[in-house]
């Protein structure tokens, strides 16, 4: 089976990130550039491995670099030279095939992912084929496989945010708590400058490395180290906007056009947005500030309100992730026929019932009726031969969701755990100071 | 200092405003004067050179006797009134302040009130409309009606500031103006009840689109818009956020068109000029991406058209009359469309909302993406979304991370003390449907080792 045109299923469980990536490397620059020509992974390359769905691993890849999976070892020569998006497949020998068997029979309901199976008649010399893709990091993949310092921000919000807070390729954008730096890797890709606070020394070292290392730090732009300045816009600094406020060293005036604060208590840090080098002055400039208690939001509300914002409202978001299924069609007239069968069986005996049906089958053939030829289909099929009970649904059988020998139609299957609440969302505008222009 | 048409209201530029009931409503600043209907009228080269997001007050001279308002009656709609921007209010908000309430007593509960119909109020609707003939300013018509009114004193301070709204959004002449983005011409749409024509889309949904599409300003993007030009409208913004001479972003969409002619009619409202729309924007209908001709048929063609001329001598030719120009241009494009056709593994993303049929569709298109490049549809409904995912693209080897997706926002009510969801919301933004285009590695190249 090479598994062309089976139906292939993932499931979905809480990410569990794993970083391979050293505190010293340097990849090459523009890993989250999407737009050159060419798509070609070349080494030292920032790549995320698509393992599983909930399994994405962020590695830089070397000559003699290795990637253990549950599929097998990878070499990282294997990776480079071969396209962006490629599938890199490997045979599993047996010897973790029967590990996995065996750890498959431990956890029976467990479904494997993404593996085909190769099926040979030879048991032992069974060979299994698992692969992996290797795919160029977007910041909607790499909030998937980061390494969660602090809670971070989802798509779904970030997304709302990006377009609400009206973020395009012009707008300076100000975030205050970097954390785990997802968001910040979103507004990176869209707009002009990001400046993005940490109070936490640590995280703020951590996101700088990353920042660096996924070539998105302006630093690296002013010192040639690249040469996109539309991507290397990130300017971090170790911070408490609460108390120290937004100026910083690098540039005098920041003007910036929009703000996000994932803060804490973010009415602390809304009267330091007043000073006229923070924000630009005499233009409609937004805020939003991600809270996720209530109590929050209406502090927030009223510091807005008292530093002079307007056009103040509060949103929630509710993203939710689907995954197509297929659901097995079971006709109650199967299901009777099932029955009949057994009754007939039970009341005949074993030995009797299969002459009764061979003598059947036989008179069928000879009269030409066929009414009865779909079942019998089913009945070669999915029936153990020597008992040839009729199984339409297949009882007692492994059966793979999407099996051609079945009926199914399509369903839509909800996440099995749903965030139903992130944060709070309180959008404001201001204008600092209206002046006319000539 | 000269305008910055994107910040600020400049001339000949479509602008959204907002009136003080809360509708959009999209003008040109082309036009001299400005009739906003009941709310006044005003010249827009008073507008001209503010920031986007200011709100202005007209304000029309009072006539207090009634024979100057006869003689004007006739010709009083045609006199705008001055448009004066609120300099000092930051947060430039439409709504009325509690001024006129202060002076004001107001009950604990309203247990005195009985609902008495119009008769308690002492004005009759001849004398409000004289007090608008004679251009009251509305903070003063709304407290000559209030006091007036007998039964306002008995209500509560809340129930008061209800009714102030009310009259507010009756009477007041103020609006603000804002930049035509499509954030706001989402709005506008909505108000004027027409989102049919873009597909339903909500403004997360579509901002969830663009994000899973990943938008680079440099990126290449493969698009069908079934939203008269709203979704490509969407990505230029987050490209060009409207600057058009941009030297380090070059990015392009490229659009399939069902039509010979592309119809997106809401991409005028975007305010990019006509030149930067045609180097940014390709188009190349259906049966010129997927029936292409090839090189010689377009030359024999040219031929029969043109009565034996050489396309090459015309190429060839320094100086070109306006008849072989066009003609020079037709070849072109047609040599334009055929490279296109012809370029697989290009775009970087694959954005779609269309009404056709998607397993259809995205199995003769996904060619054209480059491996490892996002594939995002919109649809309006959730089954044909589900049937593309089941029985297309998790059959085929070719599409990894297939996912459904919904997004909806819930607004708030958001007054301090009074905060809560609001009563009633959009329920349909449509659905969408994400994966990543990737390259199948055929099983027997694998070594068995």
């Amino acid at each position: 089976m090479s598994g062309k045109g089976t139906f292939q299923v993932e499931l979905s469980t809480t990410p569990t990130p794993v970083v391979e990536i050293e505190k010293k490397e340097h990849p090459n620059q523009g890993a989250f550039v999407h737009t050159d020509y060419e798509n070609i992974v070349k080494e030292n390359d920032l790549v995320l491995v698509y393992i599983s769905k909930t399994n994405i691993r962020p590695v830089v890849l070397h000559k003699e670099g290795r990637l253990n999976t549950k599929y097998g070892t990878f070499l990282h020569s294997e990776i480079i030279g071969k396209q962006y998006g490629s599938q890199i497949g490997k045979f599993l020998n047996s010897n973790q095939v029967n590990r996995g068997k065996r750890h498959n029979k431990k956890n029976k309901d467990e479904k494997k992912e993404g593996e085909v199976g190769e099926e040979n008649n030879d048991e032992e010399d069974e060979k299994k084929f698992g692969f992996i893709h290797v795919l160029k990091p977007t910041p909607e993949l790499w909030t998937l496989s980061l390494p969660h310092r602090t809670q971070i921000v989802y798509t779904f919000d970030s997304s709302y945010i990006t377009e609400r807070l009206q973020i395009t390729s012009l707008s300076n954008v100000i975030e205050a708590g970097t954390g785990s730096g997802s968001l910040s890797h979103q507004f990176s890709r869209t707009c002009g400058k990001l400046f993005t606070y940490e109070f936490h020394e640590v995280r703020k070292q951590q996101a700088e490395l990353e920042f660096q290392q996924h070539g998105l730090l302006y630093q690296d732009y002013l010192d040639g180290k690249t040469d996109d300045k539309n991507v290397a816009n990130i300017i971090i600094n170790h911070r408490d906007v609460c108390k120290d406020g937004f100026l910083i060293d690098q540039v005098e005036n920041i003007n910036a056009d929009c703000v996000f604060l994932d803060l804490p208590a973010p009415w602390e840090a809304i009267p330091n947005l007043n000073d006229p080098r923070v924000m630009n002055q005499n233009k409609q400039v937004r805020v939003c500030c991600f809270s996720p208690c209530f109590e929050q939001v209406d502090k927030t509300i009223e510091a807005l309100e008292l530093n002079g914002w307007g056009s103040i409202e509060m949103v929630e978001i509710q993203g939710r992730n689907f995954e197509g299924r297929k659901r097995m069609v079971k006709s109650i007239d199967d299901a009777i026929k099932v029955l009949c069968d057994q009754k007939e069986r039970r009341n005949l005996g074993a030995s009797n019932y299969r002459k009764y049906k061979k003598v059947r089958n036989e008179l069928q053939e000879k009269d030409g009726i066929n009414d009865d030829e779909h079942d019998l289909k089913r009945l070669k099929t999915n029936s153990i031969p020597a008992d040839q009970k009729f199984n339409p649904f297949g009882k007692g059988m492994r059966v793979k969701e999407g099996d051609e020998k079945y009926e199914w139609s399509n369903v839509c299957k909800i996440e099995s755990e749903i965030k139903s609440h992130t944060s709070y969302l309180t959008f404001a505008t201001k204008i600092f100071n209206i002046t006319r222009q000539e | 200092m000269a305008i910055d048409p994107i910040t600020h209201i400049s001339f000949d530029k479509y602008i959204i405003i907002q009136l003080p009931n809360e509708l959009y409503k999209i003008y040109n600043t082309f036009t001299e004067v400005i009739g906003l209907g009941k709310y006044g009228s005003f010249y827009s080269k008073d507008i001209v050179g503010y920031p986007y997001g200011t709100v202005f007050d007209i304000e029309y001279e009072e006539n207090d006797t009634e024979d100057q308002n006869k003689k004007q009656k006739g010709k009083k709609e045609e006199t705008p009134g001055v448009a004066i921007p609120r300099k000092d209010d930051t947060a430039q908000s439409l709504e009325i302040t509690d001024d006129i309430l202060s002076n004001n007593f107001n009950s604990e509960s309203n247990r005195l009130l009985i609902d008495q119909g119009s008769s308690i109020q002492k004005l009759s609707n001849e004398d409000i409309e004289l007090l608008k003939e004679q251009n009251t300013r509305a903070d003063k018509l709304i407290s000559n009606i209030i006091s007036n009114n007998g039964n306002f004193q008995l209500k509560t301070k809340q129930s008061q500031q209800k009714y102030l709204i009310r009259k507010f959004r009756k009477f007041s002449k103020c609006f603000k103006v804002e930049r035509c983005t499509p954030q706001n011409l989402l709005k506008f749409l909505m108000d004027k009840n027409d989102l049919l024509r873009i597909n339903d889309i909500s403004l997360e949904s579509i901002a969830l689109q663009l994000n899973l599409s990943n938008i680079q300003p440099n990126g290449n993007y493969l698009v069908m818009d079934e939203t008269g030009g709203f979704l490509i409208y969407s990505i230029l913004e987050r490209m060009y956020g409207g600057k058009e001479d941009d030297e380090t972003k070059n990015g392009t969409i490229t659009i399939i068109t069902e039509t010979e002619h592309p119809q997106l009619d809401l991409l005028k409202y975007s305010n990019y000029s006509d030149e930067f729309l045609k180097k940014t924007i390709k188009y190349i209908s259906v049966m010129e991406l997927l029936k292409p001709q090839n090189e010689e048929f377009v030359r024999a063609e040219f031929l029969r058209i043109n009565e034996d001329l050489n396309i090459n001598e015309l190429l060839a030719l320094k100086e070109r009359s306006p008849l072989q120009q066009r003609k020079v241009n037709w070849f072109e494009r047609q040599m334009s469309l055929i490279k296109i056709s012809n370029t697989v593994d290009y775009y970087d993303a694959l954005v779609l909302q269309t009404d056709f049929e998607l397993k259809e569709l995205v199995d003769r298109i996904s060619k054209y993406v480059k491996p490892g490049s996002p594939i995002v549809v919109f649809c309006k409904f959730r089954e044909p979304l589900l049937d593309l995912s089941n029985e297309y693209l998790m059959k085929n080897l070719n599409f990894l991370n297939v996912k459904i997706l919904q997004t909806s926002c819930r607004p708030y009510q958001t007054k301090r003390g009074k905060i809560h969801p609001l009563m009633t919301m959009k329920s349909n933004g449509g659905w969408l449907l994400s994966c990543i285009k990737v390259i199948y590695q055929d099983i027997n190249s694998v070594d068995k080792e």
